[in-house]
């Protein structure tokens, strides 16, 4: 009684609206008067047949000699598939696409993958199980002929049936019903097949194609408003902190008369850490001299009125450090360059610093679009000449392509980091005779 | 057919075939289908009924107003603050993942050890089990604040091209939990489609015939199909099994992985599944003993049912009690200071309260259920089970708001005070529970009538001697 029905109608569209005989349906009291008439049937050689039952009835398989069902194997595929598609989703995602570097974990490890592969493993396992069942069960089906046999209804409270189907081919109408009465059953009923049109309405497909139009409107409708600009602001549900009530660059405020929100400094005022007393300490200058320099020139690229470029060499620079030269600052200055020079400039100061390393080998790949300039070497002529306070200033300003460091590095740091400048140009222009005695022996014992 | 009657039968023997049977009364397969039909057919359902339907729902109205101000407000409303940015929330989200535990087990676990009784109670259970996921879902789901952006707890690339990362055990919690939630409901539904076939045949009306017609999917009831539904049964009930420990062991791991005194333990995955169970079997008790009176069901689910979960909910609360005392001797032979610390803070510090509520709601008032006077009588089964659930809420408060209110620095420690918000979403979402339990007594089959019908003494074709036949 489980074949399609839809399957026969399309085989022949030309069926007599008449029903045919489908099988025979017959009650029994109860498991063991089933169970019995399961065994004689199979012994009688049917094929097409099949028990109902309120309950899965124990052995009843035997009796009937159903084999044992593959629903575990598809299972088990379905769990290979749960277990891959995890493990890939991980590695995919977690060691391949976005790397999260996590206190030097790899990035793949299998023990940290565990939880979800087994959680996913059981997730695909489980809907194998079900859809598998349903799927080897001819199921799910909204109709079948079954039901319209009359007692059947009983089937899922307390009624035992054994129903024999007109397609096996041992199947004969008369003989098969007396084999049926002949297992003593409460009765024995025909399964008729009702045939009729089984074509679709014709009205059915316009319907169709009219709702699934109307159905797109809104969704054309959303589109449309995505993608044209539209004269009214959108419409926000959520606005997720879009909007806050704060003062913003360059808005009006009605607070103030001038309708300003970003204020002037009031004359007169400096802000707070601003200012420093000692000119020498904070910029650099010679104290005397410092109120007749344009503060404008001493930021890099600056050019005179004639357009040349402004020549720092003539501003009134200290000579001497304005701080105490100490061994501990000398430190401080070492560390600092090492932190914030040493990436371009090199640890010697011959500006071969990793990134101007790199900067230098990208280059190379592809002449004529960087722009890098290798960092000039901090013992050159020029530089060694320059004063002091034109390199405190060139730390605070920057020059060329080199950023200013004043926001970074406190003003104590520049100049323990001049100092240190002076170090390195001392130890890379000197030579050979400025060296102790000593040392000298020494260079000369490992020439020979 | 079947017909049995109680006569002399004791639930205490050990000998099979003198039990108690499974069901009661004279019933036949008529009769039980009668029954568990009754308040899903009856025009007229008890007042009562309505009266626990109204409390319901006005509770769980309450909560979908709090979480409408939650929403409007920020996760702000709720007293979670430094340092126990975990709070009730998570409290709440672990107490109800336990609940859900018992239902699994009852149809999974005793269904592998062939224990014939969870037929009468199975159905129940798993209900429980999936509104009680739904209610435990609902707490990490506000939680994070912009649940318009839930989706992000997803493997989906966002705009930002980042992928959540798989190393994260609350990353694994999405993925346990939602496993858990969708194993549970096939399951559940796979159990029921017999029965709905049940209601499709005896339906009256159009729409029931159409409504059941649909979700029984055309079950016939054949042999073959039976066959076929029982090996799928067995292998859900297979991998359901290993499925309720990881669930809760991961859940765990949230505690467990972190270096935070008094969680980063390894006692926790077995101690969190255990008092999950212990949680679990004592909401099942609270429902089902109410449940069987409003719907008729005292000759399926029997006494003998609600001893067997008494013995279960003695068992595990007993392993509580001992995963209590080897937490404390561990904290003192580890030798770690600060978890020593935090085992005396437990006991001791401003939470005492909390513990002390906690060790003897769980420890000392399953010991009762040694008596057999008090796991044979209802009334006070579901009291002792409502203690127990107070005592396993309170074990999750302690454990995540004692740890987190004072670690390692005293400098950062705090004491965490709930809001009014925090106690109507716990109370609400017993609303939420009990809605959709009581939807559930009135619309779908209560009892899996053909597993009960299997384990009625003509059922199976068996030994003829019910002197010797199990029953």
């Amino acid at each position: 009684m489980s074949t399609d029905v839809e399957h026969q109608t399309a085989a022949e569209p030309q069926a007599s609206p008449e029903p045919t005989l489908a099988g025979y349906v017959a009650q029994f009291d109860d498991v063991p008067s089933l169970m019995h008439a399961a065994e004689k049937t199979r012994d009688a050689g049917f094929k097409s047949f099949d028990c109902y039952t309120p309950f899965p009835v124990h052995g009843i398989d035997d009796a009937m000699g159903v084999k044992p069902t593959r629903l575990p194997f598809i299972v088990l595929g379905c769990a290979a598939v749960g277990a891959t598609t995890a493990l890939a989703l991980q590695f995919l995602t977690n060691a391949w696409d976005y790397k999260y570097i996590i206190s030097n974990k790899p990035f793949f490890s299998i023990p940290a993958d565990m939880p979800v592969t087994f959680e996913l493993t059981v997730l695909f396992s489980a809907f194998g199980a079900l859809i598998g069942m349903l799927a080897l069960n001819n199921l799910p089906r909204l109709y079948n002929r079954i039901f319209l046999v009359d007692p059947f209804q009983k089937v899922t409270t307390n009624g035992f049936f054994l129903g024999i189907e007109s397609e096996d081919p041992k199947f004969h109408e008369a003989d098969t019903k007396s084999f049926l009465t002949s297992l003593n059953p409460v009765s024995v009923t025909p399964c008729m097949e009702p045939h009729e049109n089984a074509a679709l309405p014709k009205l059915l497909a316009p319907l169709a194609v009219f709702l699934l139009v109307i159905g797109l409107i809104p969704l054309v409708l959303i589109a449309r408003m995505r993608a044209m600009p539209s004269d009214v602001p959108r419409i926000e549900i959520l606005t997720d902190m879009d909007f806050q009530p704060k003062a913003k660059t360059q808005k009006a405020s009605p607070v103030f008369a001038d309708g300003r929100t970003m204020r002037p400094v009031i004359a007169g005022t400096l802000a707070r850490g601003d200012f420093y007393e000692d000119v020498a300490y904070s910029e650099g200058l010679q104290p005397e001299q410092a109120e007749n320099v344009d503060r404008s020139m001493l930021l890099p690229n600056a050019k005179n009125p004639d357009g040349t470029t402004f020549n720092l060499t003539t501003v009134p620079w200290v000579t001497e450090l304005p701080v105490e030269p100490t061994e501990d600052l000398m430190a401080r200055g070492q560390a600092r360059y090492n932190i914030y020079c040493a990436v371009c400039h090199g640890m010697t100061g011959k500006g071969d610093g990793l990134v101007s390393r790199r900067a230098m080998e990208l280059q190379a790949g592809s002449p004529g679009i960087g722009t890098w300039i290798k960092p000039i070497t901090l013992y050159d002529e020029p530089i060694r000449n320059q004063d002091v306070g034109q390199l405190f200033n060139t730390i605070t300003h920057g020059v060329r392509k080199m950023p200013g460091y004043a926001s970074q590095i406190p003003i104590q740091d520049r100049w323990a980091i001049v100092l240190y400048v002076r170090a390195l140009q001392r130890a890379g222009s000197a030579t050979i005779d400025q060296l102790p005695a000593e040392e000298q022996q020494r260079l000369q014992a490992e020439a020979n | 057919m079947a017909s049995i009657s109680l006569g002399s039968y004791d639930n205490t023997k050990e000998i099979p075939g003198q039990r108690a049977p499974l069901v009661t009364g004279d019933n036949n397969y008529q009769t039980v289908t009668d029954q568990v039909c009754v308040l899903a057919e009856k025009p007229k359902v008890p007042p009562m009924y309505f009266v626990a339907l109204g409390i319901s729902i006005v509770w769980l109205i309450i909560l979908k107003m709090c979480i409408v101000h939650l929403l409007l407000n920020g996760v702000g409303v709720w007293g979670n603050m430094s340092p126990v940015f975990w709070g009730w929330p998570i409290v709440n989200f672990v107490f109800w993942v336990g609940i859900g535990h018992a239902g699994t087990l009852i149809s999974a676990i005793l269904f592998l050890f062939r224990q014939n009784w969870r037929t009468g109670i199975n159905r129940a259970a798993e209900a429980m089990t999936i509104f009680a996921v739904i209610c435990a879902g609902l707490f990490p789901g506000i939680h994070i604040g912009r649940v318009w952006f839930a989706y992000f707890l997803f493997p989906l690339p966002n705009t930002m091209l980042l992928w959540p990362q798989f190393r994260s055990p609350l990353l694994w919690d999405v993925f346990a939990v939602s496993t858990y939630a969708t194993v549970s409901l096939l399951f559940w539904y796979m159990g029921m489609i017999p029965d709905l076939a049940t209601f499709r045949d005896r339906a009256t009306s159009r729409v029931r015939q159409i409504v059941y017609g649909v979700l029984s999917l055309g079950w016939t009831g054949s042999a073959r199909a039976w066959s076929r539904y029982e090996k799928a049964y067995l292998l859900l009930a297979a991998l359901a099994t290993p499925l309720v420990l990881s669930v809760h062991t991961i859940v765990s791991f949230d505690f467990a992985v972190s270096q935070l005194p008094g969680w980063h333990t390894t006692i926790f995955p077995p101690y969190f599944v255990a008092g999950a169970i212990f949680s679990g079997f004592a909401m099942v008790v609270t429902l089902l003993v109410p449940a069987r009176k409003l719907c008729g069901l005292e000759d399926i689910i029997t006494p003998r049912h609600l001893e067997n979960m008494c013995k279960i909910i003695l068992a595990t609360g007993t392993i509580v009690g001992y995963a209590y005392a080897m937490e404390f001797f561990i904290a003192w032979y580890g030798g770690n200071p600060y978890e020593q610390f935090a085992f005396v803070n437990r006991a001791f510090g401003p939470y005492w309260w909390a513990y002390w509520t906690m060790v003897s709601c769980n420890v000392i008032s399953p010991q009762f259920f040694w008596i057999k006077w008090c796991r044979t009588n209802p009334i006070f089964m579901v009291i002792i089970c409502i203690f127990v659930n107070i005592g396993m809420w309170f074990e999750r408060f302690v454990i995540t708001v004692t740890s987190l209110s004072r670690d390692f620095l005293p400098s950062s420690w705090g004491y965490f005070t709930p809001t009014p918000i925090d106690v109507l979403m716990l109370i609400g979402s017993f609303g939420l529970f009990s809605t959709l339990f009581l939807l559930f007594c009135r619309f779908l089959p209560v009892v899996a009538m053909a597993e009960v019908k299997s384990i009625m003494p003509d059922a199976q074709h068996r030994d003829p001697d019910p002197k010797t036949a199990e029953i």
